[in-house]
């Protein structure tokens, strides 16, 4: 299995956050019944991407283990259904649910497997989770 | 994984700053070649006399307008030189990867080490004050004032061709000095980039000037009267000749640091997931072409019976291998590489040659990097393969020199005090770095170790921009390191006033 490096992690959580994010705009739009708080999460999403690449730009160093701290992570297994499946609300939802919780194991994993060794980048990773977690609640509240 | 796009899509032709004109040479030009892809990206100068005599000139003459300018104003302009060198952060690390040939995230760890010393610059409005007593007689102060000095020349190396003139550049403009910056004529963008936006920022003609080229412009710019101070960073015989040749002979003040041999002690007690993560990339990164680099790695048996140190030895050669192994070896703007190319060919070329003494000299070479697999179809020239040997000995040619390359050195001591004693029989004092849980083993490392920069637990000891990045034996030539306060004093004259009032 391929190395994972550090600049890897951060274009797949570019692209993730980006992806997410469309894809609550698309539900804000189809229903209205969520659409104030799967625009909260769009936003989240957004800022989760400027966090996760800012504190990366402003911590990678070259004496940090970038090219190191991603041994045998299978990114496949985080990757998630970003085009909604279904216009019923109650589905739609349980989609929603489901990127959340990927996406918070996603940053999890990360955050662990480079806990000591990539420094504040690690703790943004950390930070990311528990947003994504906290989206994962939202959700959970719209859904009953 | 994909390959980021390159930014420099037309082969450039580097021109010299003077007097903030940029202006073509009339010396020869010589191309710079992408070390990954074999393409020229571009052609640059071999300057002549006459075209550095005119920086000096230039410089000479901004410098009392500049010397005037508050320290707060200078500071200014650093401030807007940190904000673009932030908008240009990307551009500036791929170009990095494209002249250089190291990985993306290695480059963009490089532009930020450069930008965290134009930010610790910006505090010279603080950092410059000097100091005030009152009273060493009755009714009679003292106090110290810095003061600039002139014109500084910033000789720069290929291996880091953003990071290392930012090392200088910021404290000499910040303490109202000018320069001339001769950077390495292998991979000149970067530093040709950073002088476009220090112009862009407000830094006025003449303070900042960039003048490519070789021997003759390094030659010129230690013999020249007007050069009140050099920086160098480079090898050890040139290191020595800036300092004896040059900078003794007409009596300039000198920064030359030159090269390392450094070892990583590995405790019984290391974590060694971690450790071997760390020593991927100390004996690794950057294609092993830096001053950091870990090259001879000892497996201390501190505690240990023999048989036991031998079970351990085997224990971490074999870890290191496979995780050498594993190293995907390519072109550093693709996200799944790990290990770029040498410089150029005539680089790997000497490193294979190291590698044929190593085997002629008796050591076990259990990892050969001249047989590796390259990711991606790009020529194999200048590229090179992790490549470890056993059974070192500290007499042997590969475990004293300074190879600047992938390879890596096995070896054992019994005990702590052992390791301490090999790594003192080396001439260079450059890095050291212990790999352990016990804070007393820890101790007599940093205590004992006659080296520059030491590495707990960290297997590249690079000190931020607030510290100065040190250097000692053969690894450093001078009193004052470049970085942080160190480059401040380096920069300033300390002049000294007594006053008494009648």
């Amino acid at each position: 299995m391929a190395n994972i490096t550090a600049s890897a992690i951060i274009s797949y959580t570019e692209e993730l956050e980006d992806k997410s994010a469309a894809f609550y705009r698309d539900l804000t739009a189809k229903f209205p019944q969520g659409a104030k708080t799967f625009l909260s999460l769009a936003e989240n999403c957004e800022k989760i991407k400027k966090l996760v690449i800012r504190t990366y730009r402003e911590t990678v160093s070259d004496a940090l283990e970038t090219g190191f701290s991603f041994d045998n992570l299978k990114l496949i297994a985080y990757d998630s259904e970003l085009t909604l499946e279904s216009d019923d609300y109650r589905e739609a939802l349980e989609q929603a649910i489901a990127l959340e919780k990927k996406a918070a194991d996603f940053y999890g994993e990360i955050a662990r497997r480079s806990r000591s060794l990539l420094a504040t980048i690690a703790m943004s990773f950390k930070d990311a989770e528990k947003r994504r977690k906290h989206n994962q609640n939202k959700l959970e509240l719209l859904a009953g | 994984m994909r390959i980021l796009e390159e930014p420099i899509r037309e082969p450039v032709e580097i021109k010299n700053l003077i007097d903030g004109d940029w202006k073509a040479s009339k010396g020869e030009y010589k191309d710079i070649v992408n070390p990954a892809t074999g393409k020229v990206i571009g052609t640059v100068p071999i300057s002549t006399k006459e075209e550095l005599n005119q920086a000096v000139e230039s410089a000479q003459e901004a410098f009392p307008l500049w010397r005037r300018t508050p320290p707060v104003a200078r500071a200014r302009c650093l401030f807007r030189l940190k904000n673009l060198l932030e908008e240009n952060f990307e551009e500036l690390s791929r170009i990095q990867t494209m002249e250089h040939g190291k990985t993306i995230d290695e480059s963009r760890g490089e532009t930020r080490r450069g930008i965290e010393n134009v930010e610790v610059a910006t505090g010279i409005p603080t950092l410059m004050q000097g100091d005030f007593l009152e009273d060493i007689a009755s009714g009679i102060d003292e106090y110290l004032i810095r003061q600039p000095l002139g014109t500084f020349g910033i000789i720069t190396p290929f291996n880091f061709p953003f990071m290392i003139g930012l090392w200088f550049a910021p404290y000499a403009v910040a303490t109202g000095n000018c320069v001339v910056l001769k950077p390495s004529s292998e991979d000149p963008f970067c530093q040709t980039k950073i002088a476009e936006l220090a112009e862009e920022a407000g830094i006025p003609p003449g303070v900042w000037n960039v003048v490519h080229g070789g021997r003759t412009v390094v030659k010129e710019m230690l013999d020249h009267k007007d050069i009140q101070g050099i920086c160098f960073v480079g090898s050890t015989p040139v290191a020595r000749d800036v300092v004896v040749k040059g900078c003794g002979a007409t009596g300039k003040r000198v920064i030359a640091q030159g090269g390392a041999k450094n070892f990583a002690i590995v405790m019984p007690d290391a974590d060694l997931d971690r450790t071997i993560a760390a020593c991927m990339t100390s004996f690794y990164g950057n294609a092993g072409q830096r001053c950091l680099a870990n090259t001879n790695l000892v497996i201390v048996g501190e505690g240990l019976s023999k048989k036991e140190l031998e079970d351990f030895y085997k224990k971490v050669v074999e870890r290191f291998v496979t995780a050498a192994k594993r190293i995907q070896i390519g072109y550093g703007l693709d996200e799944s590489i790990q290990m770029g190319p040498l410089r150029d060919v005539g680089k790997k070329e000497n490193v294979v040659r190291y590698i044929e003494k190593g085997i002629e000299e008796g050591a076990k070479l259990i990892l050969d990097g001249r047989q590796f697999d390259l990711v991606g179809d790009w020529p194999r020239d200048a590229f090179l393969g992790p490549t470890v040997f056993e059974d070192v000995t500290l007499d042997m040619t590969i475990a004293q020199e300074e190879i600047f390359g992938p390879v890596a050195n096995m070896m054992k001591a019994q005990n702590l005090a052992e390791a301490i004693d090999m790594v003192h029989e080396n001439p260079f004092g450059n890095a050291v770095t212990v790999f352990t849980g016990n804070g007393d083993w820890a101790r007599r490392v940093r205590y004992q170790v006659e080296c520059g920069n030491i590495g707990i637990n960290v297997g590249i000891a690079a000190p931020m921009a607030f510290f100065p990045f040190s250097g000692m034996k053969d690894s450093f030539y001078g009193t004052l390191h470049g970085q942080g306060k160190e480059a401040i004093r380096f920069f300033t004259e300390s002049k000294v006033v007594i006053e008494r009032w009648f």
